[in-house]
């Protein structure tokens, strides 16, 4: 008998130590995924990367994060316990580099990271006290964020997902044959006139097609500044670079094409490209999202043009609609997501009197894709400006004969500042007239110098604000 | 907006009714422009949690009031004292100067402690997020603190001299100085342990076990602290406890917890288990002291261990 208790003590002991850790895990512990989308240069890894440490700063006592510490006291106490990044564990994703960006930022040639190659995943853990001093005697809580940072272009694969070959084609075609396009896109159309997707496939054709369908969309991205543009695997192939599903591009069919046929190998390589982006980002990481903030490059688009501007209202407009996983859009069912922060980056290139018409056209802006939310439209999305991080001052300087409101920053690779004048910002989907048809890309500016020593966070606007809107009921 | 004043149209400063939209531009550097832009942004200092509840204004003032009142009659006790005879006088003041120099010892003793909990309060912070040269020197300092005990003191500030990054750093710490405390703190929990287990054994009566155990927790905590260099007195025991407490229920605590310490425990110490056998709580009690050891050795140290 005792034989028998000494046997199954350990295993029991360790049942126990699981179901304790459990209950101490389901009290204590709550788990946060927090999707960061934005189309490409959206500005989600500078996002990121001042919103940790802004909160690693609040944590070691400065005030940073104005608003969120403002809801994190009581009675003049601060509840915040820590804010910790969570070592990496046995993830299989690879790690974001936060230390390697705020060194990069901090650096003597301050510089801004490089386009995302990769999915990469960043925890947090924040730990708070709780409010009631009944709820303190079960201990502090402990808030676990987990976010991913990815290259925005993989992010417009998501509306492709629920997409056959001729339906995506059709689409992408007649996007490509608009007038705004058109001009970019020339070699590629003039290729289609061509190539008959009925003849027996040809390798060698089927590359060169492929070759130039992504010159069009890097023209397209270049040189007008458009967005909605895919597959998003073209235009930044990830860390396993070129393979063979890549080379497919968007031809009319006419009917199902023969096996064998050029139709059907293009067909065939699509699919696998759904497939995998489907598995291996949309279903895997990407999945069962709590909370979202959706970064918008406003300025970005509106400097554009207008086919620019359109382009990124329609990109939002799909995605978001992804996002919601609308029933018959993609294959799985997602539970909502509860809260969405909608935020105007880069807001540093707008003087602070401006904001304002920036928050009103990112209203018009993402309009139709808010729209339709279960539980309608307003409910749970708070819009925002903001920039993660600030890299220029107000100022005022004479133009055209009156002074003008501008921001001065030093634009990257000059050595002084300039001013920068942003136009009229448009409180509302711009009217017709607003439109001249010139391309302008917004200056980027040297970020600031922020101190080498850790834990003094980053000058940044409007972060706590997000923070509050997206976690204030877990707070 | 900018620059446009409300006024009628006529009027020269007045925006034109029909004007065409203004484009962005980037007009050339004013003379004198600077060479780098510093935003307005200077966040201040957090405040942190200012504990002083009414209750502690209470015990303060009833503190002050009783010291007051001791100090004043003992005052009067030595001019009554010498009123009557000289001699008296002088032995009154010496009884009642003994007296003050142990309060004084006692005082400079918690003063000491608390010292040095500061300082392995800085060091982790600086481990944490400093500078690589303030982080030696904070190291060195710690290091002769416990040099005591540890097997090769010299080889420890070798390594502590030779690190290359604050990461180097923590890593001949954990080597070379919380290694062999986290493993002598252990011990002193598996004694603990044993004890507690005995006395619950011996026990006459369940409600005791807690006040047993609770008192050899007390002891255990001041154990570990001395093994880590730190001689708490009762302030500074109390500053630790809750610290104690705090990783307890912070990150490292919960790991701690979870790493089936009780089947760890029990497998060293065969004593224990035939103990266990006979008396149920006395496990609990053992198994509880001994996490306890590991807890507070993780809030001794500057290595790991949540934020205070
Ligand atoms: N001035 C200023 N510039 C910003 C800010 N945020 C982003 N930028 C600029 O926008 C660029 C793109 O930002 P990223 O964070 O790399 O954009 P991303 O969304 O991660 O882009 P991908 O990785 O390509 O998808 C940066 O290199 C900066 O030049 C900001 O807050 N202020
Ligand atoms: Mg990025």
């Amino acid at each position: 008998m005792a034989g028998l208790l000494d046997t199954l003590s350990a295993p029991l002991r360790r049942v126990g130590g699981v179901a304790w850790e459990a209950v101490e895990r389901a009290v204590n512990e709550e788990r946060i995924h927090l999707a960061v989308t934005g189309l490409s240069r959206a500005g989600k890894t500078v996002f990121i990367t001042s919103l940790v440490e802004n909160l690693l700063a609040l944590a070691g006592g400065r005030d940073t994060l104005p608003e969120l510490r403002a809801r994190l006291e009581q009675g003049g106490a601060n509840r915040l316990v820590s804010v910790r990044l969570l070592p990496s564990g046995s993830l299989a994703l690879p790690r974001f580099d936060h230390e390697g960006h705020v060194a990069a930022l901090a650096g003597r040639e301050a510089s801004w990271p490089g386009r995302t190659e990769d999915l990469a995943a960043l925890s947090l853990e924040i730990v708070l006290e709780r409010g009631s001093a009944v709820g303190r005697v079960l201990g502090p809580r402990r808030i676990r964020l987990d976010i991913l940072d990815y290259p925005g272009e993989w992010l417009l694969d998501l509306p492709l997902i629920g997409m056959s070959f001729a339906g995506w084609a059709e689409a992408m075609l007649a996007r490509l044959r608009t007038p705004a396009r058109a001009g970019a896109a020339e070699g590629f159309l003039r290729f289609l006139d061509l190539f008959d997707p009925e003849a027996l496939a040809d390798e060698a054709l089927i590359r060169r097609g492929h070759a130039l369908y992504r010159e069009a969309l890097e023209a397209l991205r270049g040189r007008m500044g458009l967005r909605y543009l895919q597959p998003g695997r073209f235009l930044n192939p990830g860390p396993r670079g070129e393979v063979p599903l890549l080379w497919f591009f968007p031809v009319a069919l006419r009917g199902s094409p023969r096996p064998g046929s050029a139709g059907a190998l293009l067909a065939a390589r699509f699919e696998a490209y759904r497939e995998e982006m489907r598995a291996g980002f949309f279903e895997g990481p990407f999945r069962d999202f709590d909370r979202q903030i959706l970064l918008v490059d406003v300025l970005g688009a509106l400097h554009a043009g207008r086919a620019a501007f359109e382009d990124t209202a329609d990109a939002i407009a799909d995605l978001c609609r992804g996002l919601r996983g609308a029933p018959g859009w993609l294959g799985w069912g997602r539970s909502p997501i509860a809260r969405v922060a909608v935020v105007a980056t880069k807001a540093d290139h707008v003087p602070a009197l401006r904001r304002e018409a920036l928050l009103h056209l990112l209203r018009a802006l993402t309009e139709r894709g808010l729209e339709g939310r279960p539980g309608g439209n307003s409910d749970g999305v708070s819009l925002h400006v903001a920039a993660s991080i600030h890299a220029t001052r107000d100022g005022k300087v004479p133009l055209g004969g009156r002074d003008v409101e501008v921001v001065l920053g030093v634009p990257v690779g000059e050595d002084r500042a300039r001013p920068y004048f942003v136009g009229d910002v448009p409180p509302g989907w711009p009217p017709e007239g607003f439109w001249s048809g010139d391309y302008f890309e917004l200056p980027v500016f040297r970020p600031p110098r922020i101190e080498a020593e850790r834990g003094v966070g980053v000058p940044h606007i409007g972060l706590d604000g997000i923070l509050v809107a997206l976690l204030g009921d877990l707070l | 907006m900018s620059g446009r004043k409300p006024g009628f149209v006529d009027e020269a400063q007045a925006a034109p009714v029909a004007e065409a939209p203004r484009r962005p531009v980037l007009l050339e550097p004013l003379p004198g422009a600077p060479s780098a832009i510093e935003p307005e942004w200077a966040p201040g200092a957090v405040r942190q949690r200012v504990g002083t509840s009414s209750l502690a204004w209470l015990v303060g003032g009833v503190a002050l009031l009783l010291l007051g009142w001791i100090g004043l009659s003992a005052v009067e006790l030595v001019l009554a004292a010498f009123d009557r005879a000289a001699a008296y006088g002088w032995a009154a003041s010496a009884v009642l100067g003994a007296a003050a120099a142990m309060i004084f010892w006692a005082l400079s003793v918690e003063w000491r402690a608390w010292r040095a909990l500061a300082r392995v309060d800085r060091l982790r912070a600086l481990l944490e997020g400093g500078g690589l040269e303030p982080a030696r020197a904070a190291a060195l300092g710690w290091v002769g603190q416990v040099s005591a005990r540890l097997r090769d003191p010299a080889a420890a500030r070798a390594a502590v001299g030779r690190a290359g990054s604050v990461v180097e750093l923590r890593a001949a710490l954990q080597l070379h100085v919380t290694g062999p405390l986290t493993e002598a703190a252990g011990q002193a929990g598996q004694r603990a342990a044993l004890q507690a287990g005995a006395l619950v054994a011996l026990a006459p009566h369940p409600a005791l076990d807690a006040l047993l155990a609770g008192w050899r927790g007390v002891r255990l905590v001041r154990e570990v602290a001395a093994i880590h260099g730190l001689r708490p007195g009762a302030v500074a025991t109390w500053a630790l406890a809750r610290r104690v407490v705090a990783t307890a229920a912070g990150t490292a605590g919960v790991e701690l917890l979870t790493q089936g310490l009780s089947d760890q425990l029990l497998q060293h110490m065969p004593v224990l288990r035939h103990v266990a056998g006979a008396v149920p709580g006395a496990t609990l009690a053992a198994v509880r002291l001994y996490r306890l050891a590991r807890v507070t050795a993780v809030a001794c140290s500057p290595l790991s261990g949540g934020r205070m």
